[in-house]
């Protein structure tokens, strides 16, 4: 049997529970021991940071927005492995959260460590934004707080709720980032290779044009490239989709190995969990509404308007019993108060929203 | 000596009082590069870190006492990974991809290779021990039970539990054949006491 085989028929009794014991301790002591990813590492500071703030984000929103009368849990019994430093073993009980669902979660709001734009350095230091800023004006800012070496140094841009911000980069490239949005990117582009920022949440580019160093976002595990146009990108981590609309010039949208090429007026729709993408038309001036300040609803479900509004609002959106195919149609200011939105939103839809801090219930 | 750790304190009923963020802030990091070992998604370690978390808010209130917070959220986080990592290598892809990797990491296998030739040479010796101490050292071994937990299962007292077990390894050691002494007194302390 080949070394590859042999590997292959390890791993594959490991999955399906075919070792004993002693067996899997020893093989997870050897997954340990030889990683795969040898040179893993941070790639720098920013990076690290955005990391620890999005499992934090998380680990907050799923804490505190359990319900803790949904009681039905799945007790699994787990041995765990015994602890190095105090020669015991102990089996305790994992409980998995699947817990009866009273009310229907929508949207869920997220917590930002600060109501500002804020500036993330390579170092990790966060520094306060105001509403726009160019290269200039960050690097500014960066060095009268560090006096490290600028070159290569990724920093990212944070947006909270309610806020936008807009962005000029090194390469005179310009970005609009919507509320929710981080984008990562160098303070300085390498002249030699491609122009890369990294974008959670959404997104518009104009693109400087320059042909020798194409431009690429990246985006929940998918690529687009440009050398120089203009289009806007939803990387919704919740919504685990990414939209690239693409207003003029060309782009090459690619997720895994394959690719699809861009006319203006059309934009692709991945969905990164089921791997899936479709190509189709939008309407620029309703898919760009953001930066001009409205929400335009075109005949979309109500669920998909909600999470778009919380995006904006940031806040839980819970409905007691599963929205039907609502639609909803209507230009809507985002600078209005919630509760003036979601009245008129209660004379178009027939439905009764209430308000709890950052929750909204919808009573249907 | 356990290092002294500011962020719980145990109280007269033994619950541990825990400031979730504050243990998150020291140990995220090291936890997220231990995943990362693992696994080889950076979004998929970001599920393990939280993952942690969450279950030791979830139990927080069942389980006391525990000695180090720090080794119990490491090895929580380890067994959240290596369950991701089972379910992912059910799927032939993800199963082909890490063989072709470690194929090129020849140490595992023959790391691999030994274990098992040990381990089919320690049974027969095994089976040959005595009934009493047999039961012990396979309660131990193959169960992962404490020496506490042999001993309540066998109403003897955990130091005979300790002893059985210590004779054991010795009667081993002479009977193993001898070029595989020292590799089976590693085996033996890492693998099957620990």
């Amino acid at each position: 049997m080949s070394n590859e085989k042999q590997l292959k028929k390890i791993l594959s009794d490991y999955a399906g529970g075919k070792l004993s014991i002693g067996e899997v301790k020893k093989l997870e002591q050897l997954i340990l021991k030889y990683p795969l990813m040898k040179p893993w590492g941070w790639k720098d500071n920013a990076h690290k940071e955005v990391m620890k703030e999005r499992i934090r984000e998380k680990l907050e929103t799923s804490s505190t927005r359990r319900k803790p009368n949904n009681k039905i849990r799945i007790l699994i019994t787990w041995g765990v492995a015994a602890c190095l430093a105090c020669f015991c073993t102990f089996t305790y009980f994992y409980s998995t959260r699947t817990a009866t669902i009273k009310s229907y979660k929508i949207a869920k709001a997220r917590d930002y460590a600060s109501d500002q734009v804020v500036l993330i350095t390579s170092d990790g230091k966060q520094i306060k934004l105001g509403g726009a800023a160019s290269i200039a004006d960050i690097k500014h800012k960066i060095h009268l707080n560090n006096h490290a070496n600028p070159a290569e140094n990724m920093v990212a841009v944070k947006v909270p709720s309610q806020k936008q911000f807009n962005l000029t980069l090194d390469d005179g490239t310009k970005v609009w980032l919507n509320a929710g949005a981080i984008l990562r990117f160098p303070e300085t582009f390498d002249k030699k290779s491609e122009r890369i920022v990294h974008l959670e949440g959404e997104g518009y580019f104009e693109v400087f044009s320059n042909k020798a160093q194409p431009f690429k976002v990246m985006a929940l595990g998918t690529e687009v490239k440009v050398t120089g146009t203009r289009f806007n990108v939803q990387a919704f981590d919740d919504d685990h989709t990414v939209k690239t609309a693409l207003l003029e010039g060309h782009v090459s949208f690619s997720m895994g190995k394959k690719a699809y090429q861009l006319h203006p007026g059309q934009q692709t729709s991945a969905d990164i969990n089921k791997k899936q993408v479709i190509v189709q038309p939008f309407d620029a001036e309703k898919l760009l509404s953001w930066k001009a300040g409205y929400f335009v609803f075109d005949n979309m479900d109500l669920s998909e308007v909600m999470r778009t509004v919380s995006r904006w609002y940031n806040i839980t959106v819970v409905a007691q019993n599963p929205i039907n195919n609502k639609k909803i149609g209507g230009t809507f200011p985002n600078n209005a108060p919630l509760s003036d939105f979601l009245a008129d939103l209660s004379l178009l839809s027939g439905l009764k929203f209430k308000i709890n801090g950052e929750e909204v219930l919808i009573m249907n | 000596m356990p290092r002294p750790s500011t962020h719980y304190k145990e109280s007269a009923d033994k619950i541990a009082v825990w400031d979730i963020s504050a243990l998150y802030e020291e140990h995220w990091e090291d936890l997220f590069k231990q995943t990362m070992r693992i696994l080889l998604d950076e979004d998929e370690a970001a599920d393990v870190v939280q993952q942690t978390f969450l279950d030791l808010l979830e139990m927080k209130e069942k389980i006391s006492g525990i000695k180090s917070i720090k080794s119990f959220l490491f090895i929580m986080s380890r067994n959240i990974a290596f369950k991701k990592l089972r379910r992912n290598l059910a799927n032939t892809k993800y199963l082909n991809f890490y063989a072709g990797h470690y194929k090129e990491e020849s140490a595992i296998l023959e790391e691999w290779i030994v274990f098992k030739e040990l381990n089919q040479m320690l049974q027969i010796e095994i089976d040959k021990l005595p009934a009493k101490m047999k039961e012990v050292f396979i309660l131990s071994r193959n169960f992962d039970l404490s020496y506490i937990e042999i001993a309540q299962r066998l109403s003897i007292s955990d130091k005979t539990v300790k002893k059985q077990i210590s004779n054991a390894i010795k009667i081993l050691r002479l009977k193993v054949d001898k070029r595989y002494q020292p590799l089976l007194l590693a085996l033996v302390l890492t693998d099957i006491l620990f």
